[in-house]
């Protein structure tokens, strides 16, 4: 039988778990294989979508325009974003939009080393566009949803079982240093604005 | 030993007939084949594959057949009995299939018509010296004229109805001698090209409470018609277009039921990974954002022969051709966990583009590009979530649904967090 072509599935994650995400791999040597990186709770991630508030706009390029724009999740952690010639539409709509905004963003995960040898992680959208309270609301829902389903798969990981999915085994490996129990604190958080946001709209 | 004395062992091993394997031996020994090949050959023939001294095919439990064995002996209750007609070597052969079960499972047989024995649904059979045979990993029964039938009477505990009373949601491609209730919902003549010339068929789709499927029906039946409750005895489901299809036959009895068939208004809502490991499914609801519109939305030029999508003006089977206009929209939904291609007709497409053809047509012609229909519905919907119903298919073109109704999702995001702050408090 013919194979199916596949597309990379657009991970939800919340600014904090992506923001930690600095390793990257592949996953063959072809020059075109994709490039991913790897969440702490253990999962790849090649595309994300990802709905917040833009909160500033920067043209930070020196020779041509390169926009930069801010990201913030309910937590108040945000995703970075650059933008330039070769994403005229995404540079365009930072160029555009009055902030602050509804946004929701689709993109790849970038990588890059500063010269103190910190990893900044960002993303290179594909698309941005201006979307309503109530997406940016059932984004939040959502990307909580999925962030526990991963917390939960990885915190009942048997990590000496060969049989263990290989993004716990390597989460396990790369991100050490890092509590998973951080990512349960921003699903917590993030879910409890939004009830905040409730009681506060009801109260008006 | 003579002759007659390994006739008579083959044939108590192989559960076949003496006189058969005399015959058989006598022809093999008189062509100066040695009486140990001879007899080889003839396990061979019968289906005794093993090259193992044991050839006697050994009484098993279901459970513990494999794809391992060539030949076993299993006491069993059948399940289900459908006939097929099928065509080969150029000939019309009837065979009959089904499952049968014993206290430790089941399996499915196919029976060839050299088998004599019945197979009623509800009936006790021994069958000895049954094939094996492999099909998708799993082991099945293959029953021919080297096995031997045998009604017993003994009630077998088992965990399986009897009979194929089903409901549509849970057919699968390949079962057989399936029994539904149903309304049929659309109906229409066709005739075809079939392997006897042309012949009209009747082809559909049918609901019960359960779902909706599309059903072909290869010998009309006056009771199939469009609002008729009826029962179909004796059909067998087959893969159409990725999702379960119903086939009535010649041997398939309709009756036309006194009551109603409820039919399910809602489709099943599923993930979209758990969608697309289905491998098809013909009425579903998935939902998840628009993280793009695809190349060859919005305006778009037909071929107006075929009806393919053309570009600039070349149709991919008929040359250079005079497009006609259409609209479509082709977006990738995605819901963290799979991702589909949404497909929307002109209907749904100039909904979301929020205005028809002609606007379409006027606002490409102001600006001078088709694009910009395209880049409309993209500002629309993408980063959207939607709730999309349709049929799934998922092939060499990849999984596209192609949506019946296409709305925004209106859920109330705040009951679904409470559940979940419990879930992850804990």
């Amino acid at each position: 039988m013919a194979s199916t072509p596949t597309r990379e599935v657009a991970r939800r994650v919340f600014a904090r778990e992506f923001n930690d995400a600095s390793y990257t791999f592949k996953e063959s040597d072809d020059d075109r294989a994709p490039v991913y990186v790897l969440l702490p709770t253990g999962q790849r991630a090649n595309r994300v979508f990802l709905v917040g508030t833009l909160t500033e706009t920067e043209d930070v390029g020196e020779d041509s325009e390169y926009w930069q724009g801010r990201v913030v999740d309910p937590n108040g952690d945000t995703f970075f974003m650059y933008a330039g010639q070769y994403q005229p539409d995404a540079a365009s709509m930072l160029r555009e939009l009055e902030p602050p905004a509804y946004v929701a963003v689709v993109g790849k995960p970038r990588t890059y080393e500063t010269d103190e040898g910190e990893v900044n992680v960002s993303i290179r959208p594909e698309s941005i566009s201006e979307v309503d309270e109530a997406t940016r609301d059932r984004w939040v829902v959502e990307t909580a949803e999925r962030t526990l389903d991963r917390v939960k798969r990885y915190k009942e990981a048997d990590l000496e079982d060969p049989a263990t999915d290989e993004y716990i085994t390597m989460a396990d490996e790369e991100y050490e240093q890092l509590s998973i129990e951080n990512y349960r604190q921003s699903v917590v958080g993030a879910l409890e604005s939004l009830q905040d946001e409730q009681a506060e709209a009801s109260a008006d | 030993m003579s002759l007659e004395d390994h006739a008579e062992e083959l044939a108590s091993d192989l559960g076949v007939d003496k006189e058969e394997v005399t015959r058989d031996l006598e022809n093999l020994v008189n062509y100066s084949v040695p009486m140990d090949e001879a007899k080889q050959s003839l396990r061979r023939k019968y289906g005794d594959g093993s090259s193992s001294g044991d050839s006697t095919p050994s009484s098993k439990a279901i459970s513990e057949v494999s794809t391992d064995d060539s030949n076993v002996t299993v006491t069993a209750v059948v399940l289900t009995s459908g006939r097929r007609s099928i065509q080969y070597n150029g000939e019309q052969h009837v065979i009959r299939e089904g499952e049968l079960a014993d206290e430790t499972g089941k399996i499915s047989y196919t029976a060839w018509d050299g088998f004599s024995g019945d197979l009623q649904p509800g009936q006790t059979v021994r069958l000895g010296n049954a094939g094996v045979r492999e099909w998708d990993g799993q082991p099945e029964l293959n029953l021919g004229d080297s096995t031997n039938p045998e009604v017993v009477d003994e009630t077998l505990d088992i965990d399986y109805e009897v009979g194929g009373r089903a409901a549509l949601q849970d057919l699968a491609p390949g079962d057989r001698g399936i029994t539904v209730e149903v309304q049929v919902l659309e109906c229409e003549q066709k005739v075809i090209d079939g392997r006897d010339g042309e012949t009209t068929i009747l082809s559909g789709v049918v609901g019960d409470e359960s779902g909706r499927l599309p059903f072909t029906d290869w010998e009309p039946h006056d009771e199939i018609e469009e609002g008729a409750s009826v029962r179909l005895d004796e059909t067998f489901v087959r893969e159409f277009r990725g999702a379960p299809s119903v086939n009535v036959s010649e041997f398939s009895a309709v009756t036309a039921l006194d009551r109603t068939v409820d039919v399910a208004e809602d489709a099943p809502r599923l993930s979209i990974r758990e969608a697309v490991e289905s491998g098809g499914l013909f009425d579903v609801e998935l939902a998840g954002n628009v993280i793009e519109v695809r190349d060859g939305s919005g305006l778009i030029e037909r071929c107006p022969e075929c009806g393919r999508v053309i570009q600039n003006g070349q149709c991919r089977s008929h040359g250079a051709v005079d497009g006609e206009d259409d609209l479509r929209t082709k977006a990738i939904l995605d819901d963290g966990t799979d991702t589909v291609t949404a497909v929307l007709d002109d209907k749904l497409t100039a909904r979301v583009y929020g205005g028809d053809l002609d606007d379409a047509r006027e606002h490409a012609r102001d600006a001078m590009d088709k694009e910009v229909v395209a880049d409309r519905i993209s500002d629309r919907i993408v980063g959207r979530e939607y709730v999309v119903r349709g049929s799934l298919s998922v092939d060499e073109y990849g999984a596209n649904l192609t949506a019946s109704t296409f709305a925004e999702a209106d859920d109330d995001p705040a009951t679904r967090a409470r559940t979940l702050l419990q879930e992850a408090d804990t």
